[in-house]
């Protein structure tokens, strides 16, 4: 579902609109709706940022390089243990809980993004980058 | 051979990997330069580490991959990306992590990382 909401620019606001959807090579309408959800979300969501990344724009951290979603997967391989997470980033625990929180209202933008890393393999990658190195790496004796 | 672990590993895991090899310079996004690159781009976080000649090790085969493509389709270079394998750190385990970054540095620790890509994979299904 979708509806139409008629809003104003001011001449300057809709040439910087015009703009950014050109640098992005994306119709200026589209530009609108996703720039005004991104603000929304990060009124809601203070912790993040919405980046420009070589897969598009995304969701981060604030003050940090990290995505939401290799937050979410450090925390998913600690069984969501929010401390422990914490713990092994060196963040405190409310940092964590934040970048969850927003994890928790987007999770398919996140799941998509967890899926797509998993899926790059080594053919994936070399598809993409011929020149990798594949190596082998012993997980016995994990410690 | 210099390296630069990439934000989602912890400080924990660079000394991990010192303690096997005191010699090894590794160094985690946390610490590196102080924390001031924390919240910048992962190109400039690439240019960075090129400049210090630094390999970055990450498991965000994702978003690096195709800016390494962009980079190298703008013939820019890079310091060295080793990726990880997602398999390869089963429950949150490093352990094999430190144990390949250790091998890796015996057996290349002379070698020219410029624009080199590595995969690091499980050798075992896990």
């Amino acid at each position: 579902m979708s509806r139409t909401v008629t809003l104003y620019f001011s001449d300057a606001q809709a040439e910087r609109l015009e703009r950014f959807a050109r640098d992005h090579n994306a119709d200026i309408a589209e530009t609108g709706v996703r720039l005004i959800d991104e603000a929304l979300r990060l009124a809601d969501h203070p912790d993040i940022e919405i980046r420009d990344s070589a897969v598009g724009r995304q969701a981060y951290v604030r003050g940090s390089t990290l995505a939401v979603w290799e937050v979410a997967m450090l925390a998913r391989e600690r069984q969501h243990d929010v401390e422990t997470t914490a713990a092994y980033l060196g963040w405190p625990v409310a940092r964590v809980q934040a970048v969850l929180r927003y994890a928790a209202a987007y999770p398919e933008e996140i799941d998509t993004a967890l899926r797509e890393n998993e899926t790059f393999d080594a053919a994936a990658l070399r598809r993409l980058l011929p020149q990798t190195q594949v190596v082998d790496i012993p997980m016995a004796d994990s410690s | 051979m210099r390296l630069l672990l990439d934000e989602h590993f912890s400080e924990q895991d660079a000394a991990q990997v010192r303690l096997q090899v005191p010699s090894i310079d590794i160094v985690s996004l946390h610490l590196w330069a102080g924390g001031s690159l924390l919240g910048q781009d992962d190109a400039a976080i690439l240019a960075e580490a090129s400049q210090q000649g630094r390999a970055l090790v990450t498991r965000d085969v994702r978003t690096i991959a195709p800016l390494l493509r962009t980079l190298a389709e703008s013939g820019v270079s890079h310091g060295g990306v080793i990726f990880l394998d997602h398999r390869a750190i089963p429950e949150g385990n490093t352990g094999a992590l430190v144990r390949a970054l250790s091998a890796l540095w015996h057996e290349e620790r002379e070698s020219d990382w410029t624009d080199r890509v590595l995969f690091l994979q499980p050798r075992d299904p896990v």
